[in-house]
């Protein structure tokens, strides 16, 4: 009987059949297998809990108990690897080749400054403001491949990673967020559509501010002229020939930084932006004006 | 004693108490009057609780002064505040987990009779050395998420250490062949 034989068949005799309803639905036939204990000559012996001992009697004993010795989790001398951890920040890496891929995959505009928003908003990176995510570490993963020429703003970054970037006549600037403003640049739209006015960007905490007014880590509370001698120093340390950014046709491109106190590109903080009616309400109240100046 | 009247009313809960509102009763943490109102009923229509005669008997009492302190050192399975999962505390004090899955450790005797080993030894003990895979899964059992996601620290000495990409079952990249 060919195939197509038995599907008409089956066919037919579905036809024949009274439709499925909950009155005649059933499991297939032994799916399901009751736990009887047996209680006869052979079925009463020991009901698969093995003969004699600990086994037998069913006694579970708690995780890494050795029954006398000294556990193996309580031999080990204490080390505290993870002390202060609920202090330390962290910075989920973001590799300089998988940023080349966005790029190359056209995910993001390098015709404006890239901030940890628009990096969010490719969808290729991801953090957690509550598990203490502190921003994004651009790592030295891809570093030789790596040709793009950008106004990036990271929050973490090695010397390679800069003198990568710079190299190709780019700009990179590390700067703090708090995690409250991180909520908001990881998700604008929902904060937008609360209704609220945009906050000030906080300042970094004390162990933090060393690193953020550094200018060799091109901190984004360094002075800015110090940052261009060692954006110089750094091209005769590397070895390479830093690019004259000042005859960049889109110079002013990769001029623009965020204001300290700024969160978003373009919106100052006190800032309400409606999404619906697309209009921003600004404050205009002197005492308003200085508190979000401030 | 209070121990042991805990563990008493434990006992008894089945027949006298919804088994929900078990946790909160036995803490006497009524939030609501509907629990305050099954407490006090229960109470008063149990004879055991009448006129503290638990808390007076002899057997009772003579068992509750010899209880003997046993140390539980393990996992909790069960919060009593919200029925979650615990992580066992020694274990974060003295192992660290690696992001592939691994765990390391110091070596056991490390600060022991330093005097009578020889330098290599003493090297060796100074080490910081892998887990078994057997230990370390029975160790992932004993710590909660929160220990098993990869902390992103930027000034970790461990860096170097948290992939392992030479060996299959933790490889995360695919293999490059020219």
């Amino acid at each position: 009987m060919g195939s197509r034989q038995i599907t008409e068949k089956s066919l037919s005799m579905l036809r024949s059949l009274p439709r499925i309803s909950l009155s005649n639905l059933r499991d297939n036939p032994g799916s399901k297998k009751t736990s009887k204990r047996g209680r006869a000559q052979h079925g009463g012996d020991k009901h698969g809990a093995g003969n004699k001992g600990s086994g037998q009697r069913q006694n579970y004993m708690r995780l890494g108990y050795e029954t006398g010795n000294n556990p193996f989790y309580l031999r080990v001398p204490q080390e505290h690897y993870y002390r202060g951890h609920h202090l330390r920040r962290q910075y989920p890496p973001l590799s300089l080749l998988q940023l080349q891929h966005i790029i190359d995959k056209d995910r993001v505009d390098i015709n404006k400054p890239i901030d940890i928003a628009s990096i969010v908003k490719t969808g290729t990176y991801n953090f957690y403001p509550d598990q203490k995510h502190f921003g994004i570490n651009l790592t030295d993963e891809g570093i030789d491949i790596f040709k793009a020429k950008i106004n990036i703003e990271v929050q973490w970054a090695s010397e390679q990673v800069i003198a990568a970037i710079e190299r190709n006549g780019g700009v990179i600037t590390t700067a703090y967020y708090d995690p409250h403003s991180l909520y908001l640049l990881k998700n604008p739209k929902k904060f937008f559509e609360s209704g609220q006015a945009i906050p000030r960007r906080m300042i970094p905490p004390p162990d933090a501010i060393e690193y953020y007014t550094n200018p060799e880590n091109r901190g984004y509370l360094a002075d800015p002229d110090k940052v261009s001698e060692e954006r110089l120093k750094l091209a005769q340390k590397y070895g390479y020939q830093l690019p004259n950014i000042e005859s960049d046709p889109e110079y002013s491109m990769f001029c623009e930084r965020k204001d300290p106190r700024q969160i978003f590109f373009g919106l100052e903080p006190g800032w309400v932006v409606n999404l619906k009616d697309k209009f921003i309400l600004k404050p205009k109240d002197e005492e308003l004006l200085q508190y979000y100046s401030a | 004693m209070f121990r042991c009247a805990a563990f008493a009313v434990r006992a008894i809960r089945p027949l006298t108490i919804p088994y929900l509102n078990a946790a909160r009763i036995i803490r006497n943490d009524c939030k609501s009057f509907v629990t305050c109102k099954t407490i006090l009923n229960k109470k008063s229509s149990n004879p055991l609780f009448a006129n503290g005669s638990l808390s007076k008997n002899h057997e009772v009492l003579t068992i509750s002064n010899n209880i003997v302190q046993v140390p539980v050192r393990t996992v909790t399975k069960f919060s009593l505040n919200k029925g979650k999962r615990k992580s066992s505390k020694s274990v974060i004090k003295r192992f660290f987990r690696l992001h592939w899955g691994g765990w390391i450790r110091t070596k056991v005797g490390r600060q022991k009779r330093l005097w009578k080993k020889s330098a290599a030894n003493k090297r060796r003990l100074r080490q910081h050395v892998f887990c078994t895979s057997t230990q370390s899964y029975m160790l992932d059992k004993m710590v909660t998420k929160f220990w098993r996601k990869p902390k992103y620290y930027v000034d970790d000495p461990c860096t170097p250490y948290h992939t392992r990409e030479e060996y299959f079952m933790t490889r995360k990249k695919p293999i490059q062949r020219n």
